[in-house]
């Protein structure tokens, strides 16, 4: 399998929160949902990635190599922000200039098509622009210049569903070439359920697991039980637990329970909420 | 380097617009007062200003994290910065070279003159840029102000001596005054230099 990320044994130390070591493989044309709790560590090892910032140690490379060493690679990836870095005043036209005068494989006729499609005036200024067209704007210039990956940081926070439904429905345009990769971090996990192909998860700056999404939600099970037959459960299958007025709610491993048991489907989200909250 | 000059300029077009009305405003007032002296001055304090302007103006949109995401190299974004400063210190030298000609009946005087007022905004401007890249413009602005009052103190320590400064400026020797300018420019060139390179250095290892 060829991949277009690969980070090994990434750690970086702030006073208070250390990330990793992280092993991370990001599979060519696949999205992949990069989910966590708020200060798991998600931003910042998009950052690391990005070479935004710098860590203690590991090795990170796209596309077989390092941002940092070749600055040219960063026209193979498209970034979009939570928010656009971009000076108010400026309007969109000139934005279109400015990416065009930076990327060496700008499109400007993608650009204006992207600004035709999501409606946005090329005679506006971005200080104008509300948080979804400013969404779009980033999106806009992330596709213009032939990238190849697209790094989407908590992208869609924020944004009403319908503005989400469209960005998502080009992301899965985008990745309708197979060579194109999308790594997408984001707390809305039913906009990952809908399209990511793996989750990865990280918790307090750990990576918990890669895995397919179709995957994971099968190797999973919710059940609800009492506490008396919580006790037959062998105890390594339990994943998480919540209790509640008749006894608890489990996450287990299906493998590891009788198939004679109940067991219902769970969410992403479930999954995130039961690792993170339901502690066994 | 061109698309970050561009967006510096686009992004505060107003604030460029006002400055070059009012310089040309100072410019014509000197000239109509018969006081050419103070628009080699002029210049030197230009390229701190705009410099300062295009640093607020992108730490405001914090538009270097944009900036850092696309195939820009460090270097070049860091180059960028002192495009201002090299262009108004080309004009400053221009117009010492016109505003003096008369005043001394050559070419070599005003030569040296012109490459001493050519070192100024070059040599601030490389204290002042990579200030900002670590501390940030609002700090950087304090050290703007007090950079400015080092000048106004060097100025009102100059005007003192400025007899002295013309006699011996007239002493060197005309078939040496190019080489001086030479060697002036050529110093200030490597100051840019060593500045950029200390700039390049910030910004790789700062964190964004």
């Amino acid at each position: 399998m060829e991949y277009a990320i690969e980070v090994h044994q990434l750690i970086k130390r702030y006073e208070d929160f250390t990330l990793g070591p992280i092993d991370l493989k990001v599979p060519k044309g696949y999205l992949i949902g990069y989910i966590g709790e708020n200060g798991s560590g998600k931003s910042t090892t998009l950052k690391a990635i990005l070479g935004l910032i710098q860590p203690d140690s590991g090795k990170i490379t796209v596309f077989g190599n390092q941002v940092k060493d070749n600055p040219q690679l960063l026209n193979k990836i498209g970034v979009v922000f939570d928010n656009l870095f971009l000076p108010g005043e400026m309007k969109l036209k000139e934005v279109g200039k400015y990416c065009s005068l930076s990327f060496t494989t700008w499109q400007s006729k993608q650009f204006e098509e992207y600004l035709h499609q999501f409606k946005l005036s090329p005679n506006k200024k971005v200080k104008d622009l509300s948080r979804g067209m400013k969404m779009k704007l980033s999106l806009s210039i992330a596709l213009s210049h032939q990238a190849e990956l697209l790094i989407l940081d908590e992208a869609t926070s924020g944004l009403d569903p319908v503005v989400r439904d469209e960005i998502l429905d080009i992301l899965l345009e985008f990745l309708q070439n197979e060579s194109h990769t999308v790594l997408i971090s984001s707390h809305i996990l039913s906009d990952l359920e809908k399209t990511a192909d793996y989750i990865a998860f990280l918790h307090k700056g750990k990576l918990l697991f890669m895995e397919q999404k179709d995957q994971l939600i099968e190797e999973y099970g919710l059940c609800s039980v009492s506490n008396e037959a919580m006790k037959t459960i062998d105890p390594e299958a339990i994943v998480g637990k919540r209790s509640h007025a008749f006894g608890q709610e489990l996450l287990v491993k299906r493998s590891l329970v009788p198939e004679s048991m109940e067991l219902s489907k769970p969410s992403i989200e479930d999954i995130m909420i039961f690792i993170i909250k339901g502690e066994v | 380097m061109i698309g970050i000059f561009y967006k510096d300029i686009v992004s505060s077009k107003l604030s460029y617009f006002l400055t070059v009305i009012i310089s040309l405003v100072i410019i014509f007032y000197a000239i109509s007062q018969h006081q050419t002296i103070f628009i080699p001055f002029l210049f030197v304090y230009l390229p701190i200003i705009l410099t300062g302007v295009a640093f607020t103006v992108e730490e405001q949109s914090s538009n270097i994290k944009f900036i850092l995401t696309t195939p820009i190299s460090h270097t070049t974004y860091v180059k960028s910065k002192y495009i201002f400063t090299l262009c108004f210190s080309f004009l400053e030298y221009i117009s010492s070279l016109v505003v003096f000609k008369d005043q001394f009946g050559n070419l070599q005087t005003p030569s040296l003159i012109g490459a001493l007022v050519f070192s100024l905004p070059i040599i601030i401007t490389s204290i002042q840029i990579p200030c900002i890249l670590k501390f940030g413009a609002e700090k950087g602005r304090i050290i703007m102000v007090a950079t400015y009052f080092g000048l106004f103190a060097l100025s009102n320590l100059l005007s003192d001596k400025l007899e002295v400064i013309i006699s011996k400026l007239q002493n060197i020797g005309m078939s040496y005054a190019y080489l001086v300018t030479a060697g002036i420019c050529l110093s200030i060139l490597m100051i840019m230099a060593i500045s950029i390179k200390i700039g390049t250095l910030i910004v790789q290892y700062k964190e964004y």
